[in-house]
């Protein structure tokens, strides 16, 4: 659309980004802590820091203990077994309402851990991460899809554009001026860890191939739910039977799942869900592990609930392994702590993209803008600080609600309506509402007094006085403190708190160095650097 | 002279609306019809069915991200949307080719509908 193709192509990077940077940063982020989403929940479910369990799993008590409590419509229940990373069994059901509800099981006496009344980092970071908790039809899973094309595009642009791709992989200049070091640090992000980002953004979108393109078995299947229901079937393996709506039995468990390994080789089962509880025609499903693979294998067996005899067995076929594999380097559920902090670190590494692109875009044009009164850095530099520093502060105030709000039973079933789950995300959406009100009004001021630096100082100042106080918090609500923590071997709480204090020290280092730089070093000639 | 430049500003909006409209969901509705088209060659050529689904769907996102990066470097937007919809049309003919002998319930034009409502 411009003269020559690179110049299209830096139209494009520059503006894809501005308007897509906010939803994408939201994503990296929520998408960073979602490698740590079990361990988050250790820490926000204090119920469940329980030591890793050495005794193997009696799915027999499990199915005595969850039928005493499962309500009599409930259409199915599953049963996650622990694991390395999570030490409680967890129950999935849902009720007649139709509401999913998810319980935690203690694998040593096989009771019910009390309802922690939080979604925490299984449940809310993580969902928001693909979804952004908007349901109403599926907005959030089609922003977040456009978003990580968004992504795509300005991976590939951000290359085209380049003119040095090679030196900048060692290009940081911290000390001259903001507009050329965070252009530098754009650049390094997002040369150095290009592999990564475009990977992880490509099998987010694989992942969701149903989600994206629900109408690609059309060409093959033909249309109508008969068709859908063949492809879901040859793909994916679900099986399925109708209730017969007589009282049924429930066979061994246990002996379902050693019939399963017998046929994996060795092959452990991770889940097991019983359809049609109670009922003749109920059958059960065994589903595999894939702890110690990256493909997160479809590989499942079903058997009839009351004689124990296999229904149906799947594996999946060499294009799907495919799917699976790329699905499996992005979700990492493999048991691998050094690439689980890998993805860690890319991830923010990411995030820091994103924030210096903004960065470089406000700089490239703050002095222009002044000059000629226009209002689009004071708009974009509000949008930013929410964006960045709005849903850390967000973030960690969801975290010190967890720690502040009274245990359900105390609270009651529910404070105005308001579950203590929710009441959580409630603080989330509120503070991250307020750290935007808070930016835009802090940026009316008169650009000679430098207005945006001191809201920059102010939330990376709230940052790290909030991540302190999670850290204390956790410690006078729990006991459980570093030491302690690490003793006991709760190494994801230990973990936890160890990168909020990390955080707190980089934030509160960034808001002194915003106190004490000199106000000449941020004026700059506009539209120098503009080859990037 | 300010009417001129009022003009030429709204003229340059229309265009890159209607270049981001062509881009982003003419790109998608094309990536959509390649997809469901793909599947049913290469399930034609003797591919597994659901097999050829997936490795069409895999492909589409790249596909789209091919026709968002021309989208947004051709010339002019009017090649955009006659190259856009020449394209689909292509496709759903093609698709009209193979869907008709795999589905017995509904006829092509209702598949189409069914597409675009999706």
């Amino acid at each position: 659309m411009e003269s020559t193709f690179r110049k299209s192509m830096a139209w494009l990077h520059t503006w894809a980004g501005v308007v897509i940077g906010s939803v994408l940063f939201a994503i990296f982020w929520m998408g960073t802590l979602s490698v740590f989403d079990k361990e988050i929940d250790r820490w926000m479910m204090p119920g469940t820091r329980l030591a890793p369990s050495m005794h193997s799993v009696s799915l027999d008590r499990v199915a005595h203990a969850v039928t005493a409590t499962l309500p009599a419509d409930a259409s199915q229940w599953r049963i996650n077994l622990p694991t390395e990373r999570v030490p409680v069994l967890r129950l999935s059901y849902q009720d007649g309402a139709g509401n999913a509800i998810v319980r935690q099981i203690d694998p040593a006496s096989y009771q019910l851990i009390p309802d922690q009344g939080t979604r925490a980092g299984t449940g809310f970071i993580f969902p928001f991460h693909y979804g952004l908790h908007l349901k109403w039809m599926d907005l959030g899973e089609w922003l977040v899809g456009l978003a990580a094309m968004t992504m795509l595009v300005l991976l590939v642009s951000g290359v085209i554009i380049h003119k040095k791709i090679f030196a900048e992989f060692f290009t940081f200049r911290p000390a001259r001026r903001l507009q050329r070091s965070s252009l530098d640090l754009h650049n390094l992000t997002g040369v150095l860890w290009l592999p990564f980002h475009f990977v992880i953004t490509l099998s987010g979108l694989i992942i969701f191939i149903g989600v994206y393109f629900p109408q690609a078995h059309l060409g093959a299947y033909g249309s109508g739910n008969e068709a859908k229901a063949a492809y879901t079937a040859e793909a994916y393996g679900s099986y399925t039977r109708p209730k017969a709506n007589q009282p049924g039995t429930l066979a061994s468990l246990d002996a379902m799942a050693s019939h399963a390994e017998r046929e994996w080789a060795g092959g452990r089962p991770f889940l097991v869900r019983v359809w049609h509880p109670q009922d003749a025609n109920s059958y059960v499903e065994v589903r595999r592990s894939y702890a110690q693979d990256i493909t997160m294998n479809r590989d499942q067996i079903y058997f009839d609930a009351s004689t124990g005899a296999v229904l149906h067995r799947f594996e999946a076929a060499p294009v799907m392994t495919v799917q699976r594999f790329i699905s499996g380097l992005h979700f990492i559920q493999f048991e691998h702590w050094t690439l689980r902090w890998l993805y860690f670190l890319a991830g923010l590494s990411g995030c820091v993209m994103i924030a210096t692109g903004f960065l470089f875009w406000l700089e490239a044009r703050r002095a222009q803008h002044a000059k000629k009164g226009l209002a689009g850095v004071r708009m974009v530099e509000a949008l930013t600080l929410g964006s960045v520093t709005g849903i850390i502060i967000a973030t960690l105030a969801f975290f010190i609600a967890n720690r502040l709000l009274p245990p359900s039973p105390l609270l009651g079933a529910s404070f105005a309506g308001t579950g203590r789950a929710e009441l959580e995300m409630w603080v989330f959406y509120l503070v991250w509402i307020l750290t935007f009100a808070h930016a835009a009004w802090r940026v009316r001021a008169d650009p000679a007094t430098q207005p945006a630096r001191r809201a920059w100082r102010e939330q990376s100042g709230a940052i790290a006085a909030l991540a302190v106080l999670a850290v204390a918090l956790n410690w006078i609500t729990t006991g459980d403190h570093l030491w302690r923590a690490l003793g006991a071997g709760l190494y994801g709480v230990a973990g936890m708190d160890v990168l909020l204090l990390l955080g707190a020290a980089v934030a509160g280092w960034t808001a002194r160095r915003l106190r004490s730089r000199t106000v000449a070093s941020t004026t700059v000639a506009p539209r120098e650097a503009d080859h990037a | 002279m300010v009417t001129r430049l009022l003009n030429h500003g709204a003229a340059r909006m229309a265009r890159i609306s209607l270049r981001v409209l062509g881009a982003v969901f003419g790109g998608y509705a094309l990536s959509a019809l390649l997809v469901a088209a793909a599947g049913a060659v290469m399930a034609r050529l003797g591919m597994a069915r659901s097999e050829a689904v997936v490795l069409a769907a895999m492909l589409g996102f790249v596909a789209y991200l091919c026709l968002l990066l021309w989208g947004f470097s051709v010339k002019s937007v009017a090649r955009l949307w006659l190259v856009l919809a020449g394209a689909a049309a292509m496709m759903a003919a093609l698709l009209c080719l193979f869907v008709i002998p795999n589905d017995s319930e509904g006829s092509c034009l209702r598949f189409l509908a069914v597409l675009g409502m999706t």
